[in-house]
C-alpha cells in the first residue's frame, strides 16, 4: 500500500520570465516551490531550512552562486540537489572543475517543461541512491575515502593523514543512548569540517561509520589542525555531559563483566601518519602503520594527537 | 589617566600602565611615549584598551559628578525601599570615588 | 477594550511567523569589516558579535538549528562559532537585515542589554554559578522582546510608551496592550528558535522568577544584574526610574547588601570601556 508521500521542497532562483514560468506551473503539481528573486532572501532561507533541491539561473549573482556552493560544502548537504539553468552560450563557461564537484544537474533554458520535471525527479532519485555518504554526518564514506588515499599515497607534496576516533564513546552511548551519541559524532564532524576547510582547501575528511573519521591535510598544518580540534572538542563537551558526570569527572558505567566501574569521559584521539610520495607501496602498509599509531595515542588518557616519527 | 581604546590612542600620548596583548602578555612598560609603529603593532597584536598619562581625549558623553549625582536622585525618586536606598548610597559612594582625583578610568 | 487572551494568542501567532529580526546599521558595518580584514581573529568577530542581541541570537539559532542536528545545548557566541565556522558566519552576517529607521534613543535598549551582559558574567564569577559566559549571554538576550515589539508590533508599542508617559508602570502597560510581557515574548521567540532551555527559562523570569523551574538562581541573578545597570543609569529602556525589584532575589542568590559595592566597582570599568562602543553606535545613527 502506497503511503502519501510527502511534496519535495524546491527552491527557485529564476528570472520572473518564459520558459521559467511555464516550468513552475507544471513543477507546481507534483513539488512544493518557494520562488526567489532576491538573493539575501536566497540564502537566508537556505540557512535555516535547506530544501530537497534548488533550480539556479546560471546568469545571475555570481557571489551568490559562490555562497551557495559553499553553504553545501560546509554543512555537507549531500542531499541537496543545485541545479543550474543555464544558456545554451553559456556551456563554454562551465568547464570549471569545482563547480561541476558540488552541482548535480544542469538544464539548458531550451528545455522543455517537460524535460525539466523529468530530469529533476532523476536528480533527486539519483542523490537518494548514493549510498557512500554517511547518511548521519554526509561525510564521505568508504569508496571515497580509500580512493583519496590512494590519490595521497602518489602526492609530491607531503601530506599527513589523521585518524580520529572518540575514546570511551561506547560507555558514554550506553550511558546517555544513542540518540546523544549521534549528536556528539555529528558535532566532531563539525568541529574537523570547520577547522580543516578554514585552513586550507586542498584537504580531505571523511566518516569511516560510527566515531571513525579520516582526514587528509598539508603534513605543515596537521599538528595545528589536530591541536585546534582538541581545543574545540574539549570546550564543546561540557555541552553533552551531565552535571554529575561533569562534576564527578568521570562515568560510572558496568563494565563487560557487570562490574560497575568509573570510566573515564569522552575523549577525541588522533593519530597522526606523514606520506611522502613512495613511503608506503599500497593502502594495506599504511593502514597497518596507522593501527599502531593509534593504539598509542589512545593509551594516553584525555584527548590527545600523536604524530608518528618513522621513515 | 585616562583608558582609551586603541583607536583614540594618538602618537606621543605616554603609557600609564603596561599595555598588555589579548592573551595577557606585556608589550610595553608604562611611561613609555608611544608611536605610530608602536601603535600599528599593538593593532595587529590584538590590544583593545590603553591607560595613558593625563587626561588628553575630552570623551562628549562624560558627565561631571554633579551631573551624575542630580539624575541618580530623578533615577530613585520616590523609592522608599531599604534595599534601593542602600543601593543608591552605594552608587554615589563609587561614583565619588571614581570622580576623584582626576582618576578617569571608571 | 480587547480581551488579553485573545490578544496574547494573536502576538504568539506572529511570533511564530516572525523570519529574522533587524539589528543596527553599523553593527552589521563593522562585523563587514572585521570579517573582510584578513588580520581579525575569530575571538574579536566573538567579541563584537556578543555586543548585539540579534545578530547573537541568530547564531545561537542556527548553531541549534534542528535541520542540521544540533542539539539545544549551543549557547555561547564562541561554542556556536566553532561549530558554524567563519564561511558559515560571513553568509549569515550578509543575509542580515537592518533597522530602516532608528533613532538614538533605540540604541539605549543596546546599551542596557550590554550592560546587564556585563553585570551578569560579574554576578556569575563572585557567585561561582556555571558557566558565566553562558549568563552573559542571557544577560545580552533578556530585552529580546522588547526588540520583537519595536518590529513586529509598532504601533502597539507606541502604544505601551504612551501609557508609561502617563504614569503605568512599564510591565502593566506591557500587559494591557499585549496581554503579555516582554520577558515572555522574548522567551517564546527563542523556543521558536530552538536556544537552549537554561538561556529561555532565565530570560522568561528575569522579572518574576517564580516562572522558573530549574534555574531559579540563574533568574534571581538576571533580575538584580538588570536592577543594579538600571540603578546606575546606563542605557535606557522604557522604565521611568527603576524596574520593580523582588529582594528574594537577595536571599536565593546570597547576596549580602554589603556586597552591592564590590559588585559596582568591578562593574563600573567594564561599563566605561563599553560605553566607547555605544556612543560610536549612536554617532553613527544620524
Amino acid at each position: 500500500m502506497r503511503s502519501k508521500k510527502e511534496k519535495k521542497e524546491i527552491f527557485l532562483f529564476l528570472p520572473r520570465k518564459k520558459p521559467f514560468t511555464d516550468w513552475s506551473k507544471l513543477l507546481k503539481r507534483d513539488f512544493k516551490l518557494k520562488h526567489f528573486y532576491k538573493s539575501n532572501d536566497l540564502l537566508s532561507s537556505l540557512l535555516f531550512s535547506p530544501p530537497q533541491a534548488i533550480l539556479y539561473y546560471f546568469n545571475r549573482e555570481r557571489t551568490v552562486f559562490e555562497n551557495l556552493l559553499q553553504l553545501k560544502h560546509n554543512f555537507n548537504l549531500v542531499s541537496l540537489a543545485i541545479i543550474l539553468v543555464l544558456e545554451e552560450e553559456d556551456l563554454e563557461r562551465l568547464s570549471d572543475d569545482r563547480i561541476l564537484s558540488l552541482i548535480d544537474d544542469l538544464i539548458l533554458t531550451s528545455s522543455t517543461p517537460l524535460e525539466l520535471k523529468i530530469r529533476l525527479s532523476l536528480c533527486l532519485h539519483r542523490l537518494t541512491r548514493i549510498s557512500d555518504n554517511n547518511p548521519l554526518t554526509g561525510l564521505p564514506g568508504n569508496v571515497s575515502i580509500e580512493l583519496a588515499i590512494k590519490k595521497a599515497l602518489e602526492s609530491e607534496v607531503p601530506l599527513a593523514i589523521g585518524y580520529v576516533d572518540l575514546d570511551n564513546f561506547k560507555a558514554y552511548n550506553d550511558i546517555y543512548g544513542f540518540s546523544a551519541g549521534d549528536e556528539v559524532i555529528k558535532n566532531l564532524a563539525r568541529i574537523l569540517q570547520t577547522t580543516i576547510f578554514e585552513k586550507t582547501t586542498k584537504a580531505f575528511l571523511g566518516h569511516i561509520g560510527g566515531d571513525d573519521f579520516v582526514f587528509i591535510v598539508p603534513l605543515s598544518m596537521a599538528e595545528e589542525i589536530s591541536k585546534e580540534v582538541i581545543q574545540k572538542f574539549n570546550a564543546l563537551l561540557p555541552a553533552f555531559l551531565s552535571e554529575e558526570d561533569l562534576k564527578r569527572g568521570c562515568f560510572i558505567a558496568k563494565d563487560r563483566q557487570g562490574v560497575l566501574r568509573e570510566i573515564p569521559l569522552l575523549s577525541v584521539s588522533i593519530a597522526l601518519v606523514p606520506i611522502t610520495k613512495g613511503k608506503f607501496r599500497h593502502p594495506g602498509e599504511l593502514a597497518t602503520r596507522a593501527a599502531q599509531v593509534k593504539s598509542v595515542v589512545k593509551k594516553i588518557p584525555g584527548s590527545n594527537y600523536f604524530m608518528d616519527r618513522r621513515a | 589617566m585616562q583608558r582609551l581604546p586603541l583607536s583614540y590612542i594618538r602618537p606621543g600620548m605616554k603609557t600609564f600602565e603596561e599595555v598588555v596583548d589579548a592573551q595577557g602578555r606585556v608589550l610595553c612598560g608604562k611611561g613609555v611615549e608611544l608611536t605610530e609603529s608602536m601603535l600599528q603593532k599593538f593593532q595587529e597584536l590584538g590590544v583593545s584598551y590603553i591607560t595613558v598619562e593625563g587626561t588628553p581625549v575630552k570623551l562628549p558623553w562624560e558627565k561631571t559628578l554633579e551631573e551624575e549625582l542630580e539624575l541618580l536622585e530623578k533615577r530613585f525618586s520616590g523609592v522608599k525601599d531599604e534595599f534601593l536606598l542602600h543601593v543608591k548610597e552605594v552608587l554615589k559612594e563609587v561614583l565619588m570615588m571614581k570622580h576623584s582625583s582626576g582618576a578617569k578610568n571608571g | 477594550m480587547a480581551d488579553p487572551s485573545e490578544k496574547r494568542k494573536e502576538v504568539k501567532k506572529k511570533i511564530r511567523k516572525l523570519e529574522g529580526l533587524p539589528t543596527l546599521p553599523p553593527i552589521i558595518q563593522k562585523l563587514n569589516a572585521l570579517i573582510e580584514d584578513e588580520r581579525s581573529s575569530l575571538t574579536q568577530i566573538a567579541d563584537l558579535i556578543e555586543k548585539d542581541q540579534v545578530i547573537t541570537t541568530k547564531v545561537l539559532r542556527l548553531a541549534n538549528s534542528a535541520f542540521y542536528g544540533f542539539p539545544r545545548k549551543v549557547s555561547t557566541v564562541q561554542q556556536a562559532m566553532m561549530l558554524l565556522g567563519i564561511n558559515v558566519l560571513k553568509i549569515l552576517i550578509m543575509t542580515s537585515s537592518i533597522f530602516e529607521i532608528i533613532s538614538k534613543e533605540d540604541v539605549g535598549l543596546w546599551e542596557h542589554s550590554v550592560g546587564v551582559a556585563a553585570c551578569a558574567k560579574i554576578l556569575a564569577e563572585m557567585k561561582e554559578v556555571s558557566d558565566p559566559q553562558e549568563i552573559a549571554t542571557a544577560g545580552l538576550l533578556h530585552d529580546l522582546g522588547k526588540v520583537v515589539q519595536m518590529i513586529a508590533f509598532k504601533e502597539d508599542y507606541e502604544e505601551v510608551k504612551r501609557k508609561v508617559e502617563d504614569g503605568l508602570s512599564s510591565l502593566q502597560a506591557e500587559l494591557g496592550v499585549f496581554g503579555i510581557d516582554h520577558a515572555e515574548m522574548g522567551a517564546f521567540l527563542m523556543q521558536q528558535w530552538n536556544l537552549p532551555e537554561r538561556l529561555i527559562e532565565m530570560v522568561n523570569s528575569h522579572h518574576d522568577f517564580s516562572r522558573s523551574k530549574k534555574f531559579r538562581k540563574e533568574s534571581a541573578l538576571l533580575h538584580l544584574a538588570d536592577l543594579l545597570v538600571q540603578a546606575r543609569g546606563y542605557g535606557e529602556t522604557t522604565y521611568v526610574g527603576l524596574p520593580p525589584f523582588d529582594p528574594k532575589a537577595l536571599s536565593i542568590l546570597k547576596v549580602d547588601p554589603l556586597e552591592i559595592k564590590e559588585i559596582y566597582l568591578k562593574l563600573e570599568p567594564r561599563l566605561y570601556e563599553l560605553k566607547f562602543f555605544t556612543e560610536e553606535l549612536k554617532r553613527e545613527i544620524t
